[in-house]
């Protein structure tokens, strides 16, 4: 399949793709950057990706996170592919700690919708344990203030929910 | 992670965390422990819903450790099982005040065993009393009558029992506590330890 297409590619990755965000902002990236995504390679799988790709639930900021991220990344799945796009795993670390530290929680949201949407397993990981290391450590205060959860329980209801997990609070 | 194309959602446009419950659930089974865990349920009811999914306890179920309420001491082995030694609870729990209630509302001396009729002949008077043998994962193993042959494993916190009579199990029992009654020590074969919500990581038995 890919074969037939191979002289319009850029750099050995097979068949270019295009995405196209909720805002109408096109990438293009090849199929191997792509196929990260399970939707988008179970996509060309089917053929059914020849007019771009519209992802109506990604918006363009956060598309261009994503197609970076599946930029920076694309080495670890063609291992055998040109070293010139493969990344060294420390790069890779520090890329993907910087990419999900300097987020504001609602763009590390809107990633996490991304991430789940598009099925890129590994993005999905690293963002919810981005949020999961907010989560730990705080208090249900703490936690209601960075998230911005507005307290629901009543206090009866919250004082109910302590004492029959007390346990949980010990060493 | 399920599988590619789920259903859309119009939460994409405004991206709270509490918007895609997926995703709230994502998070949780990535918390490092059950007090965390536990937090998280108290920020909100949604959260509560989330982190009461069964996928998420499957997840947190190994990393529950029970704490330690206290120890009995006795002064006597269980090697003569006619006589019932006295017992001392020793309380563990002057640090965690949340635990205080537990311990107090625990039956440590088993008063509460519910009476069985075990059809073995016994001599009255101390016979009757019911003696602990051993402890495992907080439940309690005792044994009764002049041979020690009725056997009941205890749970102090929920005040239930199981009970057996040792001379009529067989050698290995399946879906039993007690193995090899007779010839070995008594012991319990932890089976059932997460059934239930149990707050006793272990009640030290002691010989002095």
């Amino acid at each position: 399949m890919a074969a037939a297409a191979a002289e319009a590619t850029i750099d050995g990755g097979g068949k270019m793709i295009i995405l196209i965000s909720a805002d109408g902002k096109r990438f293009e990236v090849t199929e191997a950057v792509a196929s990260q995504s399970q939707l988008i390679s179970n996509m060309i799988e089917d053929d059914c990706t020849e007019n771009g790709v519209r992802l109506p639930n990604v918006d363009g900021d956060i598309l261009t996170m994503v197609v970076d991220y599946c930029n920076m990344h694309a080495g670890d799945a063609a291992a055998d592919g040109d070293t010139t796009k493969a990344s060294s795993t420390e790069e890779l670390k520090k890329f993907d700690a910087e990419l999900v530290q300097a987020l504001e929680n609602p763009v590390l949201f809107k990633l996490i919708l991304a991430a789940n949407f598009l099925n890129i397993k590994s993005l999905l990981d690293m963002t919810c344990q981005r949020v999961a290391d907010m989560m730990s450590g705080k208090t249900p205060e703490q936690m209601r203030e960075t998230f911005s959860i507005e307290n629901d329980f009543t206090p009866e209801e919250e004082a109910a929910i302590r004492q029959e997990n007390a346990w949980a609070f010990d060493d | 992670m399920e599988p590619s194309v789920r259903r859309e959602r119009g939460a994409v446009k405004k991206p709270t965390i509490s918007s895609p419950f997926d995703a709230v659930s994502e998070d949780l089974l990535r918390l490092p422990n059950m007090a965390s865990l536990v937090n998280a349920a108290l920020a909100c009811k949604r959260w509560r819903r989330a982190a009461s999914d069964p996928a998420i306890f499957r997840r947190f179920f190994p990393l529950r450790r029970p704490p330690l309420i206290g120890f009995i001491l006795t002064d006597r082995g269980d090697s003569v099982p006619y006589s019932c030694p006295n017992h001392y609870f020793v309380s563990a729990t002057t640090r965690k005040p949340n635990l205080a209630s537990a311990a107090a509302d625990c039956d440590i001396f088993f008063e509460d065993v519910p009476d069985i009729d075990s059809g073995e002949q016994r001599g009255g008077g101390y016979f009757d009393e019911w003696r602990l043998r051993g402890c495992d994962g907080g439940r309690l193993l005792l044994s009764r009558g002049c041979g020690g042959f009725d056997l009941a494993v205890y749970d102090p916190l929920a005040r239930t029992a199981i009970f057996f009579s040792a001379a009529k199990l067989p050698w290995v029992v399946p879906q039993g506590q007690v193995r090899d009654c007779r010839r070995r020590r008594r012991r319990l074969v932890p089976g059932h330890r997460h059934r239930r919500r149990h707050v006793l990581r272990r009640l030290l038995l002691q010989h002095r």
